[in-house]
């Protein structure tokens, strides 16, 4: 009997290569948490950050919810929470900076650990389609975090109402063709 | 490895006796009071990972 002939070599339908060969490891990504602590004057929005950093940076143990430890971080300065939201993450230093904005009521006392300073406009922190900015400065993760509120505000009942006196001035942080959407509210 | 973040927005990542020593340092310097082992390890935050001191699992 003869011999069957050799099957022709095909490439694999599916190569089964791994995306990276990295090992896992707690050490290969280091997050950080950025907390920024705003509140509402008649002027417009005020930052109040640490007096020995542009913003606050908090420890973030694996096992804790960012949001709780940002709200622990607002009270230690004795100021009374509004809301906590998630409104950006960059990649800084080595480290994934996941930041919060702490939107407070107006400080009867401001800690003497805090500078206040007025939030001023900026333009956005723009990448290409693949990346991110190469830079990204306090006033425009700031910008970013405005105009994500001012769709939340809307967007998001919990939050509309948390800020329900910040909606006036969040109208400003939107985007020109939307301003017209909720008119009337 | 613990991180500690002072009330003024100063931060700083090590072991444990790394830590102490720096916000330690940090605290008679800046604010002219010196926070015992105790305050500072209270206030640190485990990251995870070897905590770097000696003996350390």
């Amino acid at each position: 009997m003869p011999e069957p002939p050799e099957p022709p070599e095909r490439e694999p339908l599916v190569e089964f290569s791994p995306h990276t060969s990295v090992a896992w490891s707690h050490e290969f990504l280091a997050q950080s948490l950025e907390a920024i602590l705003v509140y509402l004057a008649a002027d417009g929005a005020h930052h109040l950050r640490p007096i020995h950093a542009e913003t606050l940076r908090l420890g973030w143990a694996p096992d804790r919810q960012p949001g709780a430890i940002v709200l622990e971080a607002v009270e230690r300065y004795g100021l009374d929470p509004l809301m906590v939201h998630s409104t950006s993450w960059r990649h800084e230093d080595g480290r994934l900076v996941l930041t919060y904005l702490a939107a407070v009521a107006p400080p009867s006392e401001p800690s003497g650990y805090l500078v206040d300073e007025p939030v001023v406009r900026a333009e956005l922190a723009r990448g290409d389609a693949f990346g991110p900015p190469p830079d990204i400065g306090v006033a425009q993760v700031l910008e970013h975090a405005f105009r994500h509120l001012a769709w939340l505000v809307r967007d998001d009942a919990s939050v509309g109402e948390a800020l329900a006196a910040w909606k006036a001035f969040l109208e400003r942080y939107e985007p020109e063709p939307f301003r017209a959407f909720g008119a009337g509210e | 490895m613990k991180e500690v973040t002072c009330l003024c927005g100063w931060q700083t990542r090590g072991s444990d006796d790394e830590i102490v020593a720096a916000i330690q340092e940090h605290g008679e310097s800046v604010h002219g009071r010196r926070p015992t082992r105790e305050e500072v390890l209270a206030q640190a935050v485990d990251l995870g990972g070897p905590s770097g001191d000696a003996g350390a699992a």
